[in-house]
């Protein structure tokens, strides 16, 4: 899953981009709202944490501005002001939460997964497929009841491809849910990866398109 | 004169009041009691005289039936009509004819004399009145005793007393209640404010008030305001306070939990510095914004004559190590000047302006700080080669915990606030302008001259 995250604090910024990567997610970060603007519509992320007290513009005007250039994944509002006035201003500016600093790195994700999840119309966390059930709270996957440890890029690309059942996915979209800019891309890290998975969960999940990618199959 | 306070107006009122009433009607008293009595002598004396005549028409008649019976009646039925009257008759040569009973066997008058006069007999006063026949052959005295009169007087006297004795507390209860109605508007306003709670700051209703309390109300309501203006004042800055807090504290709390799941050494690394930063900035902005606390209170800081040139160079010493590291060239150029203030907030003040300077000025710049009388006026300029401050910001830097946009390395936003704080205290002017080389920024303040 890739993030844009919105922050002019550097100490804010660089901590929460490492660490949101180190609970499996891949993130942008940008600290200006233009360079915010130039990230969406360069990339496709699944979640946006967007700080309101921005340098060069209001974080409401990024988020309207996002929310006009169609964006609709979660947009997540980081604030230091938790002012009720505030959170009716920005929920009917768009945001779909708001996250109060100082915050929690884990209550980020979950509150991204939730986020992301009610955006894709599902109500539980676990999402199943078949005999797989993949929990992105704890990053488990439980195959026929056992439960199967996972790393958190493993579980990404399971997580990308079976959300995407019956769509073909580029190596390269499957490493953009990977990495952030700047992260060192290892060459044949995607075919890494699935061939891990498939040692771990069966070899007939994932299939390979030649010349193009993965899939799995529509359930 | 000085007045004794009573400590209540009420009781000050109701005691000087009553005082001056008493004192007034005293003298009326005494006026009304000199004047009665002088009409009353009058009176006294007109009766006498009358008594005079009338008993010696009477007694010249008898004095002639003597010669011949003897017999009287008239004249001690008079007598009997007035006790105090006495009376003699004597003849041109000095024989006593007759006289009343009480009357003493002296003469009253002596030598023949005529008219009112006084008589003095066994340290008893007498007023007398004399007078001669037609025939000049019989000489009619007729004396009273003053102590009837006194007796009189006494009594007048008395009744004026007792009727003072009635009215004065009377005046008294009537003045009381006037004074106590007067205050009781005042007592109104004064249960409704003391039974206010610590943060109702609410105007009181001057409008009804009388025009001796409207002043105090006004000035009441005055400090209401003022007072409501430096909570408002003081919540907003815990707000924002709170709220600058909460950045440096994100910071801490994100690259502390990095820190724990670091994965390897430079993840370890960068939060390590993150975490740095993060607690600096902390603790500047604390510290920040305890001065700013401090010099908040709206105490009038005069008294004292500060060297401005001394304190220049020494703030400039202090930020000698600083300017070097980063190969600043900081330097002074100043006249002899001095301000009316305190010593230590103008230091704070200039060490904030120094600090601007050289956080915004690139390596190898420059920073000046001068002073001395302009135009009557003493001014205090840091000059820097730094980013510069566009004009539509030159107001909005002096807010509190503003940051310029792309302000690196990020300030508390503080400092500039602080300036200004310590400037207002001192009624001083600020001024931004071009620094040095077109780039760069010049910040002038502006003191009144030293009274």
């Amino acid at each position: 899953m890739r993030i844009l995250l919105v922050e002019d604090d550097p100490q804010i910024g660089r901590g929460a981009q490492l660490g949101l990567n180190q609970l499996g997610y891949a993130v942008d970060w940008v600290q200006t709202g233009s360079a915010a603007l130039t990230a969406v519509a360069t990339h496709d992320y699944s979640a946006i944490l967007l700080d309101l007290g921005l340098p060069d513009t209001d974080g409401l005007a990024v988020l309207t501005a996002v929310r006009a250039r169609g964006f609709d994944n979660p947009v997540l509002v980081l604030t230091a002001r938790d002012q009720v006035a505030d959170r009716i201003i920005g929920l009917d500016s768009g945001a779909d939460d708001f996250i109060v600093k100082p915050f929690d790195l884990d209550e980020v994700a979950a509150r991204i997964r939730a986020a992301t999840r009610r955006s894709t119309g599902r109500v539980v966390g676990t999402l199943r497929y078949r005999n797989i059930e993949l929990d992105p709270g704890s990053r488990s996957a439980t195959v026929s009841g056992v439960t199967t440890a996972l790393t958190s890029r493993e579980f990404a690309i399971l997580l990308d491809l079976i959300e995407h059942a019956g769509q073909v996915l580029t190596r390269e979209q499957l490493e953009a849910s990977l990495y952030g800019w700047g992260d060192e891309i290892e060459s044949n890290t995607v075919q890494v990866h699935v061939h891990h998975l498939r040692r771990k969960l069966g070899k007939d999940l994932i299939q390979t398109v030649h010349g193009i990618g993965y899939q799995v199959e529509k359930e | 004169m000085r007045v004794p306070s009573f400590g209540s107006l009420r009781v000050r009122l109701v005691v000087f009041i009553l005082g001056v009433s008493a004192a007034v009607l005293c003298a009326s008293g005494v006026v009304v009691y000199v004047e009665a009595d002088r009409e009353s002598q009058q009176l006294f004396d007109e009766s006498l005289q009358e008594a005079g005549h009338l008993l010696f028409t009477l007694a010249e008649h008898e004095a002639e039936e003597m010669r011949t019976t003897g017999a009287s009646h008239l004249i001690p039925m008079i007598s009997n009509h007035q006790p105090y009257l006495f009376f003699q008759i004597w003849t041109e040569n000095g024989r006593l004819l007759y006289r009343n009973n009480g009357a003493p066997d002296e003469p009253f008058v002596g030598g023949g004399r005529t008219g009112l006069g006084w008589f003095d007999r066994q340290g008893e006063r007498w007023r007398t009145f004399a007078l001669w026949n037609n025939t000049h052959t019989l000489h009619m005295q007729v004396g009273e005793p003053l102590r009837h009169r006194k007796e009189t007087s006494i009594q007048f006297a008395i009744q004026l007393i007792v009727l003072a004795a009635i009215i004065l507390p009377l005046l008294g209860a009537m003045i009381w209640w006037i004074v106590h109605r007067s205050f009781e508007p005042l007592r109104r306003s004064t249960d409704e404010v003391g039974t206010r709670t610590p943060g109702d700051l609410r105007a009181v209703d001057a409008a009804k008030a009388d025009e001796e309390v409207r002043p105090l109300f006004a000035a009441l309501n005055h400090l209401f305001g003022r007072m409501r203006q430096a909570l408002e004042r003081e919540q907003r800055f815990t707000a924002d306070a709170a709220h600058e807090l909460r950045t440096p504290l994100a910071g801490i709390k994100t690259n502390l939990q990095v820190l724990t799941r670091a994965r390897n050494a430079d993840e370890q690394g960068i939060a390590l510095a993150g975490l740095t930063d993060s607690t600096e900035r902390a603790i500047r902005l604390v510290d920040q914004l305890l001065t700013l606390a401090r010099i908040e209170p709206d105490q009038v800081m005069r008294g004292s004559t500060i060297d401005l040139a001394a304190l220049v160079r020494r703030q400039a010493g202090e930020h000698d190590a600083a300017a070097r590291a980063r190969r600043i060239r900081l330097s002074t150029q100043c006249d002899a000047a001095t301000v009316a203030g305190n010593e230590a907030s103008l230091a704070i003040m200039l060490r904030n302006l120094l600090d601007n300077a050289l956080r915004h000025t690139p390596e190898g710049g420059e920073v000046t700080v001068s002073c001395g009388r302009v135009n009557g006026r003493v001014e205090l300029a840091v000059s820097d080669s730094g980013t510069g401050i566009p004009a539509a910001l030159h107001e909005r830097v002096f807010e509190r915990f503003f940051r310029a946009p792309g302000d690196q390395p990020a300030g508390s936003g503080l400092g500039l606030s602080i300036v200004r704080s310590i400037a207002d205290l001192h009624a001083a002017t600020i001024r931004v302008s071009d620094g040095i080389g077109k780039s760069g920024t010049t910040i002038t303040l502006s003191f009144p001259p030293v009274a």
